[in-house]
């Protein structure tokens, strides 16, 4: 049992904001929203087909059921093209927006304080709603709506082994690890 | 103003949040963020495209001798004026509850404290100092306040129930003076 707590101090880089901003940016993603596009895509272009072949002899109305394959299309692969680059667009406008602060985090057996400059908090494990472990970070959910990165590049191996045993002691089923050997 | 950034200008002790009040307020916080997210003005917008496509039926019958394109136009932009107008409130409201839930700190009572150039929130386990540049916009509607932006708390809600009718007024035409054109009044 360790009894000194982990003392993390560390100046925020461009690059540790860009794979926090990545990372949330790929969990905020809604599967069922996508989904659900892909679908409602998918039976736009059925009904489009239907109707150019079978319900018409028209060329104006076949060219309006054209028109809905491509409506359907583009709802159908929204996430799969446009959505992208968006995302990377979103990324880039977060990274630009932030400032690099320099940030204090210790954590203990049951607990992390946070210091920063205009934030102090002690924060009980069990208060946490989610702590993600990715490649590159600690993703720290205190709420859905406020979340606290730790980039691992701050901690040595052993660090992270015992910030790793007190999230799988305390949070349990809410400690994931995502992207880690 | 005669406060500076020793000495709070306002105190408010012992609040506390309710999760259908948040919920409320995140709904509104969200429907107000453009005046195409409030549900009248997207079902309206729907509605409109719903008479719309109604409005070329005859031609579109006279030309093709079908009606089975505006029928489907039709009902599925009514489909969408229902589903702006009830569901999607609902589903925000829904939202802003489940946000309430994840974060077990917005539960705890707490203390604001309102400065020249921040605002101060602490309770049991947190101190937030957040400057009034952060704040994006503030709302007031008949029965709370709500600050909206910043990194720690970007949603800070007053109950007006909370407070006398000399504080509500002080806070009122505080966030006036301090906000300017951030600072809206809902009826």
């Amino acid at each position: 049992m360790h009894n000194n707590p982990i003392v993390i101090n560390y100046l925020v880089t461009k690059d540790d904001l860009y794979q926090f901003a990545s990372a949330w940016i790929k969990e905020r993603e809604n599967k069922v929203e996508r989904w659900c596009c892909r679908i409602i895509g998918l039976a736009v272009v059925i009904f489009g087909l239907i109707g150019a072949i079978f319900l018409t002899s028209f060329t104006l109305q076949r060219t309006i059921y054209l028109l809905l394959i491509f409506v359907g299309l583009a709802i159908g692969l929204f996430y799969d093209t446009l959505h992208l680059y968006l995302m990377k667009k979103k990324t880039a406008a977060y990274v630009n927006h932030q400032k690099c602060e320099s940030e204090t985090l210790f954590f203990n057996e049951t607990e992390m304080q946070i210091q920063l400059e205009n934030y102090q908090a002690i924060i009980p494990y069990k208060m946490l709603y989610l702590v993600k472990e990715t490649e590159h970070l600690y993703i720290i959910k205190i709420g859905m709506d406020h979340i606290r990165y730790v980039p691992k590049r701050a901690l040595t191996l052993q660090e992270r082994e015992r910030i790793n045993q007190y999230f799988k002691t305390e949070l349990k089923e809410n400690f994931k690890r995502e992207g880690v050997g | 103003m005669q406060t500076n950034d020793s000495t709070p200008y306002i105190t408010f002790e012992h609040l506390f949040i309710t999760r259908s009040l948040y919920a409320n307020a995140y709904f509104i916080a969200r429907s107000t963020a453009s005046p195409i997210n409030l549900p009248f003005v997207r079902a309206g917008i729907c509605m409109s495209l719903a008479i719309l496509t109604a409005s070329v039926l005859p031609l579109y019958l006279t030309l093709f001798s079908s009606f089975i394109i505006p029928m489907v136009g039709i009902c599925f932009f009514i489909l969408l004026t229902i589903f702006f107008m009830f569901i999607l409130p609902c589903v925000v409201k829904g939202q802003g509850a489940k946000i309430f839930d994840s974060n077990k700190l917005i539960e705890l009572p707490f203390t604001i404290s309102l400065f020249k150039s921040f605002f101060e929130i602490s309770n049991e386990k947190e101190t937030i100092r957040q400057y009034w540049t952060e704040v994006d916009r503030s709302l007031e509607t008949s029965d709370m306040f709500v600050i909206l932006g910043g990194k720690q708390r970007p949603l800070l809600l007053i109950e007006k129930q909370q407070l006398t009718n000399e504080q509500q007024n002080s806070l009122s035409s505080f966030l006036q003076k301090m906000l300017a054109y951030k600072h809206k009044k809902i009826t």
